[in-house]
Parts: structure tokens; sequence; C-alpha cells
């Protein structure tokens, strides 16, 4: 019998997947490909949660999590369009304007 | 049986790809494996009974987001990049490594240490438009209002970064 | 009364405060403005001495609360009796006398206006201090009168002298103030443990009736309150301010040396008679005090060549015998030589300043046979100095020898001391008066004559000098504290003797110049020296700021130098800058550094978390 625990197992490595992608690639649309991945772990902990707790709260704000995860990857494909014209490339470790 | 056959099924090929995203070569790759991940989690929100968001999650990742990734890669003219590789320092692999490990055995460690809760019986709740519809429209209303603000925000946002200043 | 005793209060000040704020530049609405108020004041002043008379002299006061905590209050108020009473008729009267002859005497002054107002304030603060009802308030305008002689004395501040001589008598001043303060600090701790805290001059007189006993705190609390008597009246040893403080105008002079400042301290001392008749030790230093400050300057007058300068060691000597006056267990005696003191003393300094005035120079020696040019001058000159050698029936006398006659009551001591400050009185205020007015000139003068309202203060001030005996002051200002004074034929006609005695001497001397034996110059070489040294009080008191207090200041200079500025300020800057470009290096710049720190911190914070429970 699939349980609770087997989806929340699985959200649990598929966010840590997304916290590898960031740390280890240097591609500003991978970085964000990451973060993608991420939230969607998080999605799926909420829809497990809603199924098991018999609550359809926890839909509605995967509902909510979606209109976030747009707006982020709109603004933030518009950064990397930005970096991509000033820097010439996609590579982060271009960007270091805020180095100390 | 039948759904744990198609649980482990689509679990299992969602890691894989999830683990192609974080380490393909090639970007338009990591798009393509993202977007396996993404209807693998749309029949995992279906053998969870959220037919609803299943069907919004289709439209808006696979439909939507993942297009405007893919227009993006191929217009900043990805082919002759070589940043996608993953080249960040060994320092930092090791460190990103650990700490990700860490992170996973916390995570496994909450998960066993709260499994008892888990046991509880399942209530069959199904995610269908009309029952997610009357929550969104009555309890949820002035945030579902809202997040149409924060859209707005976004698009506008979106218009004001890319746009190209006239020369 | 009391609503007449408020404006008399404030009229001046107002005054002060119109001119600066609209006649600067406008020299006769201001002194107009000055000399209205003072009148105006002089008026009221009588009024409520006429109201007092009608009510039998019973005391009376109105006072708001300014600071209320838990049951102490501070407050403000007035307090009219006979002391202040006859108080106010003197500034008044007398201060107005010295604005009406101001007007003349500063007339071609570039800060005419300014003098005015600073008269003005001076005469407020001592209004205030005459008129005040408890130790705050007569401190904050003891504090106000020091200001105000600060500005008056430094009217010239042009002139390096007249610039030091203000801060001279401000800082030595202050130094008395603080003593004054903790005084009174220390009678509000007496008074909490006698019943009631209060600083009220008429509640801390009923709570301190007879068979009070302070012990040694009641004896430190009035000598504490003596320091800021021995500042103000200028007292051995703070009277070092007064001399330097001729450098301010002669009216300036006359105003602080006869009827306010240094009569304040004396007015204080018979104010709060009541805390000192309780303590014998108090009383015996006070009348060491006045009587060392009575002889010393009257020795120092002596060798004086600057006419001001005489009338300056003058009223020394005679502040020392009204604070002796007090110390021998008599403050009416005391009030009672002030008041006529205040007359010939403002008369000998208008005369003086009439003199400078006429012929501008001070030097004595330039001076001479100005009786024939300046007559009115020098006849009223002559009654103030007979009225202040004390010869009868002249007001000096009734005080002066009511003074020694309370000595020979008390230590014999004190009288021969008296007696010969008598003489020497006698003696320098003959050479003075002789040099000055009836010996042959050394020098041609031309002097300008005597405009009006010289002459008219001059000779109202004559009257009273000469008059001022009869009216029974001493026992009009007698309470039941002052100890009772019997009059003694004996030591009257001996002090007369005296006096006479000296001026004669000072007229064989100095007017018909009869050569003395040179072996008494050589004899008398080195008593000269040290009184032309004043003593070396001046020079100990440089030598004690240079040595200990400059050391003192160098060592604080090190200090701040090195240890507040370069290791505590520069030091705090030092580390701020280095920790600063360490945690700069923090700031990579690169996303994956800040990547890789929020998940190290966010995993750091669950294990916590999870390891916690």
């Amino acid at each position: 019998m699939i349980g609770l625990h087997h989806y929340l197992v699985l959200s649990a490595i598929l966010f840590a997947a997304g916290v590898y992608g960031i740390l280890s690639r240097r591609n500003v649309l991978l970085i964000l490909l990451s973060v993608e991945l991420m939230l969607n772990a998080a999605n799926l902990s909420f829809i497990a949660f809603s199924r098991y707790l018999g609550d359809l709260g926890g839909q509605v704000f995967v509902f909510f999590t979606m209109v976030v995860a747009a707006c982020e990857v709109t603004v933030g494909l518009a950064v990397a369009i930005l970096l991509y014209r000033t820097r010439g490339s996609l590579d982060t470790d271009q960007a270091d304007w805020l180095k100390g | 049986m039948g759904e744990a056959a198609a649980f482990y099924f689509f679990a299992a090929l969602s890691l894989i790809s999830a683990l192609c995203v974080v380490n393909a070569k090639n970007p338009v790759y990591a798009v393509l494996s993202l977007v396996v991940t993404m209807f693998c989690l749309a029949a995992l929100f279906v053998l969870l009974k959220a037919f609803f968001v299943a069907a919004v999650h289709l439209l808006v990742y696979a439909g939507a987001v993942l297009v405007l990734f893919l227009f993006v890669v191929m217009l900043l003219g990805v082919g002759a990049e070589g940043s996608a590789t993953p080249a960040a320092g060994p320092v930092f692999r090791v460190f990103g490594t650990v700490t990700v490990a860490a992170l996973l055995a916390e995570l496994g460690l909450v998960l066993w240490l709260a499994a008892d809760h888990f046991r509880s019986a399942p209530e069959a709740t199904e995610g269908t438009l009309e029952a997610v519809g009357r929550l969104l429209f009555r309890q949820y209303l002035l945030p579902f209002e809202v997040t149409s603000v924060l859209l707005l925000v976004g698009i506008i946002g979106a218009v004001v970064l890319a746009r190209r200043e006239p020369a | 009364m009391l609503t007449l005793a408020w404006l008399v209060l404030f009229l001046p000040l107002a005054a002060a405060a119109a001119i600066l704020a609209g006649t600067l530049r406008r020299n006769f609405l201001s002194s107009a403005l000055a000399c209205g108020a003072m009148t105006v004041s002089f008026l009221f002043s009588c009024a409520i001495f006429f109201q007092l008379a009608g009510r039998n002299f019973e005391a009376a006061e109105s006072h708001v609360v300014l600071v209320s905590i838990r049951n102490f209050e501070l407050e403000f108020g007035v307090l009219v009796d006979r002391l202040s009473a006859i108080m106010l008729l003197i500034v008044t009267g007398i201060g107005g006398g010295i604005f009406f002859y101001s007007t003349e005497y500063m007339k071609d002054d570039p800060g005419y206006s300014r003098y005015f107002a600073g008269l003005s304030l001076f005469a407020f603060s001592m209004l205030g201090i005459v008129l005040s009802t408890n130790f705050f308030q007569i401190f904050v305008f003891w504090e106000l009168v020091g200001v105000s002689s600060y500005l008056l004395i430094g009217h010239w501040y042009q002139k390096n002298e007249a610039a030091d001589a203000g801060k001279k008598a401000f800082i030595t001043t202050r130094i008395g103030d603080v003593g004054f303060l903790i005084g009174i600090l220390m009678v509000w701790s007496l008074a909490g443990g006698a019943g009631k805290e209060t600083l009220n001059f008429g509640v801390l007189e009923s709570l301190m009736g007879d068979g009070f006993s302070g012990g040694m705190y009641l004896t430190l609390a009035c000598l504490a309150v003596f320091c800021g008597v021995l500042g103000k009246s200028a007292q051995f040893p703070l009277h070092v301010w007064l001399p330097d403080a001729m450098e301010g105008p002669t009216p300036v002079s006359a105003l602080i040396h006869a009827a306010t400042m240094v009569a304040a301290g004396v007015y204080l001392l018979a104010r709060t008679f009541f805390l000192f008749v309780h303590s014998s030790q108090a009383l015996f230093v006070i009348a060491c005090t006045g009587c060392v400050t009575a002889l010393m300057a009257a020795l120092m007058a002596l060798v004086q060549d600057d006419i001001k300068k005489v009338l300056a060691y003058s009223t020394l000597s005679q502040l020392g015998y009204m604070v002796m006056a007090v110390g021998l267990g008599s403050a009416s005696a005391g009030m009672y030589h002030l008041v006529t003191h205040a007359f010939f003393k403002a008369l000998l300094f208008l005369g003086a300043g009439s003199v400078i005035h006429a012929i501008h120079t001070q030097n004595i020696w330039e001076m001479g046979g100005l009786l024939r040019r300046l007559p009115v001058t020098g006849w009223t000159f002559l009654i103030g100095f007979l009225a202040l050698a004390g010869i009868f029936p002249l007001s000096g006398f009734f005080s002066k020898d009511e003074i020694l006659t309370l000595a020979s009551m008390r230590h014999p001591v004190f009288y021969l001391a008296g007696t010969l400050t008598a003489f020497l009185t006698a003696f320098y205020m003959g050479r003075l008066f002789f040099t000055v007015f009836t010996a042959e000139p050394r020098r041609e003068h031309h002097p300008h004559g005597e405009a009006a309202v010289i002459r008219i203060p001059l000779l109202l001030l004559a009257f009273f000098s000469a008059a001022s005996g009869f009216f029974g002051l001493g026992h009009w200002l007698h309470t039941h504290h002052d100890a009772e004074i019997e009059w003694n034929f004996w030591v009257v006609s001996i002090s007369l003797i005296v006096s006479l005695g000296g001026i004669a001497a000072s007229y064989l001397v100095y007017n018909l110049r009869i050569p003395l034996p040179e072996s008494l110059g050589v004899v008398f070489a080195p008593a000269r020296k040290v009184l032309e040294n004043k003593f070396y009080l001046d020079d100990f008191y440089d030598a004690l700021v240079q040595k200990v207090q400059q050391n003192f200041a160098g060592l604080c200079d090190l200090f701040e130098r090195w240890v507040v500025v370069e290791w505590m300020v520069n030091g705090t800057a030092r580390v701020t800058a280095w920790s600063g470009d360490m945690l700069r290096r923090l700031q990579t710049g690169r996303i994956h550094f800040y990547a890789l720190v929020f998940s190290a911190g966010i995993t750091a914070l669950v294990g916590w978390w999870v390891l916690a429970r």
C-alpha cells in the first residue's frame, strides 16, 4: 500500500536534487530550472498531505505556488536576458558586481 | 497493486529525469528532462486524486513555463555555450555535495521520526474542479484575487527588465 | 504690597529685555528705559516700605511653586520684611542715582545701550536676592549677580585688563559659590532632619527655633554657606577679584561696591542669621575672617596710587567690619553698617568718577587742588570721607562704633584690630582726600565742570551719608537673634580720637608735606613691598594655578591624547575598519557562495531543530 511517507520521501529527494542543481551549476537558466524542481517537490508534499489529511486547502496552496512560480520564472528569465545582454554570458561567475 | 506499481514507475521516472535536469550538459536537454519530470508529477497528482491540480500543472508547466524556458534557451544561442557545464570550483562541489547529503539525511530523519503520525486512515477527498473551485472562490477568494496583482507585477517587471533601451 | 514687590523685581528685567530687543541703537531711549524702570522701582519700594510700616513691619510673602517633588517644593517668590524693605530702598535708591549719574559719565561710550541693559540686569539680580523667599531662589539670583557683574566689569572688553578682571571676578566668586551650593544641600538635609524638607527662610526659622542643635553638621553647613559670602562679599582669602574689578566703568564700581554685589554676602548672612546663631564655632570663624579682611585691606589701601583702588580696598576693609559684626553675634549691626556704608561709599565712588571724568586720570599723584575746581565733588567727597572715618555726627560714626562696642564686649583682639583699622581708615582716606583735593597740584589741570546729573546724586548721597545715623536704623533692624549692644562712652571716645588722629597725621604728611626722616622710609621699605604686592596672595594664586593646576591639566591632556583619543576613539575606528575589511571578504559577489551559505544555514537550522527534539 502506498502511504503518505512514500510521497514525502520522493518529495525530499526531488528537493535535494534541486538544491544540488543550484549549488553545482553556473548557468543562470539551469539554476532557475533547479528552483522550479524544488518548488514542485514542495507541491508534491502539499498534494500528498492534502490527500492523506483530507483537506483540500493543500491543493489550493499548490495553486498559489504555481502562480508565484510563474511570476518568478518570467522575472527570472527577464533578468537572465538582461544579464546576457550586459555581460555576454549566462555564467553567474561573470556577474560579480556585488563583490566587496 | 496497480496504484503501487504506477507510483513506483512514475516516482522512478521523475527521479531519473530530475537527475538529468541537474546534470545535463546541454540546457535544452535539461529543459526537456524537466518536462518529463512535470509529466510524472502530474501523474502522481492524479494518483493522489488531485485531478484539477494535475491538469493545471500540465497546462502551466509543460505548456507555458517550460516552453518559455526553451524559448529563452534558444534565443540566447546555447549551442556554442560552454558554461552550461557544471564548472563551479571543486571546493564548491564538495561542500555542495556534503550540504545536500546532510539535508537529505535530515529530511529522512524527520520522516522516520514522524512515521507514526502517518498511520491514520486516509480520508478519500477528490480534488475535482468543483471541489477546488468552491474552496478557491469562497474561503480563499481574497488571496486568489491578490495573486492576480502579483501576476500583473510579474508581467510589468519582465517587460521593463527585458525591454531594449531605445538607442 | 506683594504685587508691588513683584513689579519692583521684574521692572528692571523688563527694561533690560526691552533694551536688548529694541533700542540697542537708540542711546537716549535705552537710558530712559533703564532709568525709568529704576525710578518706578524706587517709588514702589517706598510705597512698600510705608505699607509695611502701616502693618507694623510684619513679614509677608507670596510665592509660586516651580517644582514639586513629593513633599518638597522649589519656590519662587517675594518676601517683604524689615530687612528686605530697607535693602529695596538702598538698591533702588542708590542704584537709581547711579543709573542717572551713568547717563552723563558714559555719554560718549559706544556700548552705551549695552551698558544700561547690563545695569538693569544687575539691578534685577540684586533685587532678586533681596526679595528671595528661600535658599534656592537666592542661589539662582546669586549666580545672576555673578553673571551680570562679569558683563559690567568687562564692559570695555576690548581692554585685556577689563576682560581679565571680569573673568577673575566671575571665577573667584564661583569658587565660593560651590561651597554655598553644598551648604544649601546641607541645610536642606538639616531641615529634613528637623521635620520638614524645605528651603524657605520663614519655615526654616520656625523649624530651627530656640534650643535647636545641629551639632558639627550645622557648623559645617554654616561654613559652607559662608563660603558663598567669602566670594561675593570679597572676604579673605577670596577678596582678590574686587580690586581688579576697578577696571569696569566707575559707576559700575559704585554699584558693585556700595549697594549691591558685595552687600549681597552680608545680606545673606543677615537673612540666614537664624542658622548661624546656633553655631558659635561658625560665628567665630566668620568673625576672624572679617577681622583679618578688615585689617589687611586697610593696610593695602595705604600704598595704592589709583584713586579707585584706594576706595576698593576701603570697601574690602568695611566689608570686613560688617562680616566681623555678624560673626560677633549681631547681624543688625552688620546690616546697619552696610546701609550707611552704601551711602557714603556710593558717594565716594561717584565723586571719584566725577574727578576721573573731569581730568581723565586715576593716579592720585597727578591730581591736587581740585577742591576749588570741582567744589560740589570736593565738599561731598569730604562728607563721605568723614563719614567713612567715623567722625561724629556723620552716619559712619554710629554704625562703626556699634561694631567696635560689640567687639570690645567680646574679645580685646577683635577690638584692637577694629580700632587699628579705624585709624588706618582715617589715615588712608585722609591721604586720598588731601592729595587729590587740597594739596598743591603737581600738574596743571583744566577740568571741565560738573554736570547736573552728576551733582544731584552726589548731593543726595551726601545728605544721607551725613544724616542716616540719626534714623535709629540699628535699633530698628534689631531682631531677637542679635546680641544686645550697650553704648559705651570710652569705646566711642577712643575710636573718635583714633580717627581724628589718623586724619591729623595724614593732614601733616600729605597736605603740609612735612618731610619725614629718611630712616623711616628705609625701615618701612620691606613692609611697603609686601603691601604693594598685596601680601603676595595674587602671586600665590598664580603659582597655585601654574604649578598645580597646569601640571594636572597636562596630565589630563596626556590622558586624553593617548588613552581617550588614541586608544579609545581611534582604536574603535581601527577595530571597525579592520573588522569591516575582514567581513568584506565574505561578500564575494558569487551567487554560488551565497547559495551555499544559505543552504548550509538552512541545513544547520533544521539539523539543530531535529536534534533538539
